[in-house]
């Protein structure tokens, strides 16, 4: 009986210290650039295509955000390419696996940076690892045109940083602003995702709503992979709110969705921009119906008049991207665009210096998710004016009406 | 916390404790007739669920589905036995290596599965349609009817199988002494097959019945493995009635767990409840007989 204890507890070692090794590197082994002690060096001499760096997590459970990101970006890419590239010159994308892993990011910037010469960082997508990535672009001095939302990453604001996805300050605002004003509520419950932009937006919601004329009664948190929250919805459903919302990803969004069907919550529900797309669809399946959503009108591209300035972006992309519309494509779609227009500006012989100057001198610049300005004080680009309330009708996103 | 509330999170407890039950029950034959911890029982509950989705998504109806299904799993289980586990059961390597063998089992499949159904979440459609039933306040996914019907069928059949059966019996000689029961006449690495193969089908049960309630994605596996692991070593390594008591008690801590004091709190208990039982009961809290 002792033997077959120490051989069960070695076993037992053993399983144990391979799945802290497993959880530790991860499951595909890459081989990451060591950390260089080094100064900056500007190294984009080399003629030949215009690099662009990306870093997204293909890997893991927001995998698809990337895929969607990335596929729109391709697109992009292949329609500035056949028009005869910018100056000239192609625009080449160069793509890194973060594995939804901050340590990761700052390795794969790492490689991009002093690797691959990129002349731009497009990425990384999420607030937490666009954070993660913020010190070595700032440190090694390269223009970064990054995909988190979270408010923090453009105050205070950073050299090298350029702010994409609307802040998720303009979100806030928009679903307190429906919540009071179309929907009339009082007491609201905040349901949270735990990372970065999930705390970030929670907080605000907390921090903003007395401007609204609404209190907060109830607070509850999720995790991304997170596949049932019936225990936080049944918390929140005891309290007095007379709606939930929601600042956190499609997958787990979606199975809100669902779980709020099964316990039977009839008090409306708002999400945030990271949710409004297909995958929340298809997770939530039925339980979509009646969703409410502050998203861009790309959204509902659909619906859009056509002499909607949103419109003409939208349809454009929509030419070649042989897929559903989802608000990642947009952000794509948007990057490849942007970065497009500021190799423009900084002229045939840009690098790193020039290019980060150029995204200053963008003003107004309308594409499909949002319109764009960058001034040297202000590095968080998108505008509010594409924002509009959303509700999900027969699987579908279109504009709200009341 | 009120009785509504806490029935809520039993019913939730035993349903997700069902399908560590199920992984749990697997890794017991395995190790029982192999001395090796199968990592990779996760990727046969995930297995389970895409497959669902896949052949009910050509049309197929869910019974069909669910029985084709089974069979699949079960075929790729015994791929595993032959190109996974026999050639190093042959050459007499150390079991802890052979576990991290099993890790690697694990890999690929997971790459097989993220190759052939993607990286993205698939919905998997429920047996019974959506209506949740009501009791007195309490609300009830028929889906976790399902699971929990399904898994106690499932168990049934299996101890059927092991008690009753020729093959059974034959299957349990082989667990308890491979020499011995290789001198009766009996052909341990078609034991090995049935292992695997019924282990496939345990945890394609699980998958196929779990998936309907969120969603099934290529990386659930570890997960799975992980908590079907600590519930079998829980129970008793070799002991099937102490997976399924171990099973039952991963699920309901980690449902009470998540509802009493938030998700955080799920796998800190599971872990810590692991610690104290193999402190306190090193060979697993149930005394059944070592024979199982």
């Amino acid at each position: 009986m002792k033997k077959t204890f120490c051989q069960g507890l070695r076993l037992l070692i053993i399983v144990m210290i391979s799945m802290m090794m497993l959880t530790v590197v991860g499951c595909q082994s890459k081989t990451a650039a060591p950390p260089a002690e080094k100064p900056p060096v500007e190294k984009v001499e080399d003629k030949g295509s215009w690099k662009i760096g990306f870093i997204a997590p293909l890997t893991g459970p927001v995998s698809s955000m990337a895929s969607y990101t990335l596929e729109a970006m391709q697109v992009g890419i292949k329609q500035i390419n056949e028009s005869g590239g910018i100056h000239g010159r192609p625009l080449e994308l160069i793509v890194e696996d973060d594995q939804t892993n901050p340590t990761m990011t700052i390795a794969a910037a790492k490689k991009l940076i002093e690797r691959d010469n990129v002349i731009i960082l497009n990425g990384p997508l999420l607030s937490t690892f666009s954070l993660a990535a913020i010190p070595v672009v700032e440190e090694e001095k390269v223009p970064n045109l990054t995909h988190g939302a979270a408010i923090e990453i453009v105050k205070p604001i950073k050299n090298w940083v350029f702010k994409l996805p609307h802040t998720d300050t303009l979100i806030i605002r928009a679903q307190l602003e429906y919540l009071s004003k179309v929907k009339g509520v009082k007491n609201i419950a905040v349901f949270h995702q735990d990372d970065a932009s999930g705390m970030s937006g929670g907080g605000q919601l907390q921090a903003l709503s007395g401007e609204y004329g609404i209190m907060v009664v109830a607070v509850e948190k999720f995790a991304a992979a997170d596949t049932d929250m019936r225990p936080q919805l049944l918390r929140l459903s005891r309290s007095n709110a007379e709606a939930i919302a929601i600042v956190g990803a499609s997958n787990p969004v979606g199975v809100i969705a669902k779980n709020a069907k099964e316990v039977n919550i009839k008090i409306p529900i708002i999400g945030s921009h990271g949710a409004v797309s297909n995958q929340f669809i298809k997770i939530a399946g039925d339980a979509a119906e009646g969703i409410y959503f502050i998203g861009p009108k790309s959204v509902a591209g659909e619906y859009l008049d056509a002499n909607d300035p949103f419109k003409k972006g939208y349809d454009k992309l929509m030419k070649d991207l042989n897929k559903e519309f989802d608000i990642f494509h947009g952000n794509g779609y948007d990057s490849i665009y942007l970065i497009a227009e500021v190799l423009k500006i900084a002229g045939p012989d840009a690098d790193r210096n020039k290019v980060r100057d150029a995204f200053e001198k963008i003003n107004n610049f309308t594409l499909v998710n949002a319109t764009y300005t960058f001034k040297s004080d202000n590095h968080d680009g998108p505008q509010a004016d594409s924002l509009i309330p959303l509700v999900v009708k027969y699987g579908k996103f279109i504009p709200a009406k009341n | 916390m009120d009785l509504v509330y806490l029935s809520q999170l039993l019913i939730t407890g035993i349903t997700e404790g069902s399908i560590y039950v199920l992984v749990a029950l697997g890794t017991v034959i395995i190790y029982k007739c192999t001395r090796v911890v199968n990592l990779a029982q996760g990727e046969f509950v995930v297995l389970g669920g895409m497959l669902m989705a896949t052949l009910t998504g050509v049309g197929l109806p869910i019974p069909l589905a669910f029985v084709l299904t089974l069979i699949i799993v079960a075929l790729a289980g015994g791929l595993v036995a032959i190109l996974g586990f026999r050639p190093y059961l042959k050459r007499n390597i150390p079991f802890g290596t052979i576990v991290v063998v099993t890790i690697g089992i694990h890999m690929f499949l997971k790459m097989a599965i993220m190759l052939i159904w993607g990286k993205l979440p698939i919905s998997v459609p429920a047996f019974s349609g959506g209506i949740i039933l009501e009791f007195y306040g309490v609300y009830i996914n028929p889906q976790s009817i399902w699971v929990i019907a399904l898994t106690g069928l499932t168990l049934v059949a299996a101890i059927y199988f092991l008690e009753k059966t020729l093959l059974g019996k034959a299957f349990r000689a082989c667990a308890e002494n491979r020499f011995s029961a290789r001198l009766f006449g009996i052909n341990d690495d078609k034991m090995l097959l049935i292992a695997l193969m019924l282990s496939g089908v345990l945890g394609a049960v699980g998958g196929a019945t779990i998936a309907p309630i969120s969603y099934i994605k290529y990386d659930f596996g570890m997960m799975y493995s992980v908590n079907g692991f600590i519930a079998a070593v829980i129970g008793g390594l070799d002991k099937p009635m102490g997976a399924v008591v171990g099973g039952l008690m991963i699920g309901l801590i980690s449902s009470f767990g998540a509802g009493l004091f938030g998700a955080g709190a799920r796998d800190i208990l599971v872990l810590a409840t692991l610690l104290i039982i193999l402190v306190l009961r090193p060979t697993g809290i149930y005394a059944g007989k070592a024979g199982g």
